[in-house]
C-alpha cells in the first residue's frame, strides 16, 4: 500500500515530465540554436522517453484507480487576500486517470511517428519540443481541480495549438490557419472566462462540486433566477464550443489541418479537441442541474454532428474531410453530454481518440508516401483525385486506416460501434428527434468514411495522371488568387514557380510504404481501435461502472447494467448498423464498382452538392459579417477618433493658445500696475464678503 | 482711554495714502516711503488691537519692534536695488523699469 501512495504523491511529476524536456529543449533552442538542432536523435529520444515516463507513471495511476482507490487530491494555497484564496493542486480520480492514459498513450505514439514524419523536416528539434510543451499542458489539464487552473492549461494548450498550426510558418495558409484557430479560440475563451467569473460571483467557489451544490441551492431558494443561471453555464459552454470545433465556432478546426499531420493526430482529433467534452463532464454538477442549458449543449452536438459530416461527404483532400469528421465526431460526444450520458460520451471519446488518431497517422503515411511522387506541394500530396490503389503499395496503412474506417463507421465489434450505440440509445430515450438526426449522420458518417477509403486505396493509381495536377493546379491558383486579391501578383510567375517547386520534388513514379517508425504507431493503435469498445458493452459496462457522473451512485448504474434488453439493444444497434450498410453499400457502388456516377448525382443536386462543397458557406458568411463588418466598424471607429476625440484635444490646444494671446497684454512689466490690481482684487473680495 | 475706532481710522488713512503715494508715484524713493507709510499703518493696527484685547500684556507693541526692524533691512535692500538701478540706467523714474514683460 506504501507504494501506491507513493505513486499519488508523485502524480505530479505526469505533466511535470514533459514540460522538464520541453523546457530542456526549448531553452538549448534558443540558447544555442545550431547545436541543438543538430542533435536530432538525442533530442527526440530524450523527450519520448520522459513521455514515456508519464505514461507509465499514468497507467500506475489508472490501475490503481480501476482497483478502487479513492479520489486523491492533493491542493497548495497559491494566492490569498483576505477571505478570498485560490489553491491549486492536482486530482486524480476515474475520469482524470482515463484521460491521463489516452493522452499519455497517444502522445508517445505520435511522438514515434514523428521520428518518421519529420526526419527530412529542419525543424525536427522544435517539433519535438512543441509537442512535449503540449502534452505537458494537456496533462496538466485533465488533473487540474478546479476550474481556475483548467482555464490556466486550457489556454497553455490553444497555445501550443497555435504555434504547431503555424508550424510551417513560411507557408501563407499556415500562417493564416493559425491566427484564425488563435481567434476563433479567443471568442469561446471569453465566454469561458466571463462563465467561469460569473459562477465564481454566484457561488464563491471555483471547485466544480461545490459549483454545482451551490448553484442548486441558489436556484431553488431563489437567490438566482434559473434564466441567469443558465446564461452563466452556456457561457462556459462557449469554452468548449471553441475547443471542441462545434458550430459555430467550429471554422478554425478544418483549416488547422494545415499544421503537420501528426499534429493534426494528436492535438485536432484525440486530445486538445476533446478537452471541450472533459470539461463538459468536470462541469456535469452545474450543467446537469439546469435543462435549458442542457438542451442547448444537446442541439449545438447534433447540428454540428450533422454539418460536419455533410461537409465532409464532398471534400477532397484526405485531412480536410478528416477534419470534418472529426468535428462531426466531437458533435456526438458533446450531444451524448447534453441528453445526460455522462458515460457514452466519455467512451466515445476514448474510442474516438484511439481510432481517430490511427486514421490520421494513416492519412499523414499516405501523404508522405505520394510526396514521393507528387512533390511537396501539400495541394497535390493530400488530394484524393491523385490517389487510388495505394493498397498495393501501403499495406500496413491501408489495413490499419480499413479498420479505423470500420471502427468510425460502427462496424461490430470495432471500438466505435459500441461507444456509438450507447450515445444513440441513451439519446433515443431523451428525445426522438436528436436521435434522428444521430441515426442520419452515421449513414453519412459511413458513405463518406468508405468514399475516402476507396479513393485512396482502391482502384487505379492517378498520382502520375498528368491531367489531374494540372486541374488540381488550377484549383490552387485560383483558390490562391482568390485570397490574393486581383493583381497582388501575376498568375504566370505563379505557374512557374508551382512547376519549378514540384519538379524538386519528384523522385519516383510509384509511392512507398513508410518507415517503421510510422507503421508502429499505426499497428499500435489498431489493436484498441478494435478492442477497446468490448469495455463498453451493454451486457458488461466496464466503462460505466469506472466512469459515471459525479452525483450518481454506483450501485444504480449496476442495477441498469443488470437489467439489459436484449430486444432493445438489437433494435438500436440494428438500426445504426443498418444505415451504416446503407452508407457504405452507397460508397462501394459509386466509388468501387463505379454502378452509379457521383458526378451525375452532385448535378441532380447541384444546390446541396455545392453547399457542402462550400462548407455551407460558413467561411463566407463569416468573412462578410466579421471580417469585413470589423473593418468597418473600424474605420467608423477612426473617422470618430479623427474627428471627435481629436477635435476636443486640438480645441483644447486652441483655446488655451488664444486666452493666453489675449492676456500675455496685462503682463506689462509695471510693478505699480500690478500692485493697483492686488489691491484692487482684495479690495473687491473684501467688499464681495461684506455683502454675503 | 482712547477708543478703538480712532486707531483704525487713523491706520486706514495712513494706509490708503501709502496705497496712493505706491501707485502715482514715479520716483522709486517715493515708492520706498509710501510701503514706508503703509508698514507704519499696519504697525499702529497691531498695538490698537493688542492694547484693547488684553491692556496689560505688550504683544503688539513687541510685534511692532520686530517689523520695524524687518522695514529697516527691508528699506536698506531696497534702496540697494534702487542704486544699483540708476547706476545701470541712470535714472530712478519707475515708469522706464517695465523690461519684465510679454
Amino acid at each position: 500500500m506504501e507504494s501506491i501512495e507513493a505513486i499519488y504523491e508523485y502524480a505530479w511529476l505526469v505533466p511535470v515530465l514533459p514540460l522538464v524536456g520541453a523546457a530542456i529543449v526549448g531553452t538549448g533552442l534558443i540558447s544555442y540554436s545550431q547545436t541543438t538542432s543538430t542533435l536530432r536523435r538525442p533530442a527526440a529520444v530524450f523527450i519520448v522517453s520522459l513521455t514515456g515516463a508519464a505514461m507509465v507513471l499514468s497507467f500506475l495511476l489508472f490501475f490503481s484507480q480501476v482497483q478502487g482507490h479513492e479520489t486523491y487530491t492533493r491542493m497548495i494555497e497559491w494566492a490569498s487576500a483576505g477571505d478570498f484564496r485560490i489553491t491549486m493542486g492536482y486530482t486524480i480520480d476515474h475520469l482524470a486517470s482515463l484521460m491521463l492514459v489516452i493522452v499519455t498513450t497517444v502522445a508517445f505514439l505520435v511522438m514515434v511517428y514523428t521520428d518518421g514524419y519529420m526526419a527530412h523536416d529542419p525543424g525536427y528539434v522544435r517539433f519535438y519540443s512543441y509537442l512535449s510543451l503540449f502534452s505537458s499542458s494537456m496533462l496538466g489539464l485533465v488533473i487540474s481541480p478546479n476550474l481556475l487552473q483548467v482555464y490556466v492549461f486550457w489556454e497553455l494548450v490553444g497555445m501550443c495549438s497555435y504555434l504547431l498550426i503555424g508550424f510551417w510558418y513560411g507557408r501563407k495558409p499556415a500562417a493564416d490557419a493559425c491566427q484564425k484557430a488563435f481567434v476563433t479560440n479567443r471568442v469561446g475563451d471569453f465566454g469561458l472566462l466571463l462563465g467561469m467569473l460569473a459562477l465564481f460571483w454566484a457561488t464563491g467557489s471555483f471547485e466544480f462540486e461545490v459549483m454545482g451544490d451551490r448553484l442548486t441551492e441558489l436556484v431553488t431558494t431563489g437567490g438566482l433566477t434559473t434564466g441567469l443561471a443558465a446564461i452563466f453555464a452556456i457561457l462556459v459552454f462557449l469554452g468548449p464550443v471553441a475547443k471542441s470545433a462545434q458550430f459555430p465556432l467550429h471554422v478554425w478546426l478544418p483549416d488547422a489541418m494545415e499544421g503537420p499531420t501528426p499534429i493534426s493526430a494528436l492535438i485536432h482529433a484525440a486530445t486538445m479537441v476533446a478537452a471541450g467534452v472533459f470539461l463538459v463532464a468536470r462541469m456535469f454538477p452545474v450543467f446537469e442541474q439546469l435543462p435549458t442549458v442542457m438542451t442547448v449543449v444537446a442541439w449545438t452536438g447534433a447540428f454540428t454532428a450533422f454539418m460536419g459530416a455533410s461537409i465532409a461527404i464532398t471534400q477532397n483532400d484526405i485531412k480536410k474531410g478528416l477534419a470534418y469528421s472529426t468535428m462531426s465526431q466531437l458533435g456526438y460526444m458533446v450531444m451524448a453530454m447534453g441528453v445526460g450520458a455522462y458515460g457514452a460520451g466519455l467512451f466515445h471519446l476514448m474510442t474516438h481518440a484511439y481510432f481517430k488518431a490511427m486514421l490520421f497517422l494513416g492519412s499523414g503515411s499516405v501523404i508522405h508516401g505520394m510526396e514521393e511522387v507528387v512533390g511537396h506541394n501539400p495541394a497535390l500530396a493530400q488530394d484524393m483525385r491523385l490517389m487510388g490503389g495505394l493498397r498495393k503499395y501501403m499495406p500496413i496503412t491501408a489495413t490499419t486506416f480499413l479498420i479505423g474506417t470500420l471502427a468510425i463507421c460502427g462496424i461490430p465489434p470495432f471500438a466505435g460501434f459500441w461507444s456509438k450505440d450507447e450515445i444513440l440509445g441513451s439519446t433515443f430515450e431523451v428525445s426522438p428527434v436528436l436521435w434522428a438526426v444521430g441515426w442520419l449522420t452515421a449513414g453519412i458518417t459511413a458513405f463518406y468514411m468508405f468514399r475516402m477509403y476507396f479513393s485512396t486505396f482502391e482502384g487505379e493509381f492517378r498520382g502520375t495522371n498528368k491531367e489531374i495536377q494540372i486541374q488540381l493546379k488550377r484549383e490552387q491558383l485560383m483558390a490562391m488568387g482568390a485570397s490574393l486579391g486581383p493583381g497582388a501578383m501575376n498568375s504566370k510567375e505563379l505557374t512557374l514557380d508551382a512547376e519549378a517547386h514540384d519538379d524538386h520534388g519528384h523522385h519516383s513514379e510509384v509511392p512507398h510504404e513508410s518507415p517503421i517508425a510510422m507503421t508502429f504507431p499505426l499497428m499500435a493503435l489498431a489493436v484498441p481501435s478494435v478492442l477497446i469498445g468490448l469495455l463498453g458493452t451493454p451486457f458488461a459496462n466496464y466503462f460505466e461502472a469506472f466512469i459515471h457522473p459525479p452525483g450518481e451512485a454506483v450501485e444504480a448504474l449496476a442495477e441498469a447494467g443488470g437489467a439489459f434488453d436484449w430486444s432493445e439493444f438489437l433494435i438500436m444497434g440494428g438500426s445504426s448498423v443498418g444505415i451504416g450498410l446503407i452508407g457504405i453499400t452507397l460508397a462501394v457502388m459509386m466509388y468501387r464498382t463505379r454502378q452509379l456516377d457521383p458526378s451525375a448525382i452532385a448535378d441532380r443536386i447541384k444546390p446541396l452538392y455545392q453547399l457542402s462543397k462550400n462548407k455551407w458557406y460558413i467561411d463566407e458568411i463569416y468573412d462578410v459579417v466579421f471580417v469585413q463588418g470589423s473593418r468597418k466598424l473600424a474605420k467608423q471607429v477612426l473617422e470618430i477618433d479623427v474627428r471627435i476625440v481629436d477635435g476636443l484635444v486640438n480645441l483644447a490646444g486652441f483655446v488655451t493658445l488664444v486666452s493666453g494671446e489675449g492676456l500675455k497684454y496685462l503682463e506689462n512689466g509695471r510693478a505699480q500696475f500690478y500692485a493697483l490690481i492686488v489691491f484692487g482684487a482684495v479690495l473687491g473680495l473684501v467688499l464681495l464678503s461684506g455683502i454675503t | 482711554m482712547i477708543q478703538l475706532e480712532y486707531f483704525l481710522l487713523l491706520a486706514a488713512a495712513l494706509f490708503c495714502i501709502g496705497i496712493y503715494g505706491l501707485v502715482t508715484s514715479r520716483n522709486v524713493i517715493r515708492v520706498l516711503m509710501s510701503i514706508e507709510l503703509m508698514l507704519n499703518a499696519v504697525n499702529l493696527n497691531l498695538m490698537a488691537f493688542s492694547n484693547y484685547l488684553d491692556p496689560a500684556s505688550a504683544t503688539g507693541q513687541v510685534f511692532t519692534v520686530f517689523v520695524i526692524t524687518i522695514a529697516a533691512a527691508e528699506a536698506s535692500v531696497g534702496l540697494a536695488i534702487v542704486l544699483s538701478i540708476y547706476r545701470n540706467r541712470d535714472t530712478v523714474d519707475m515708469e522706464q523699469f517695465n523690461l519684465l514683460k510679454w
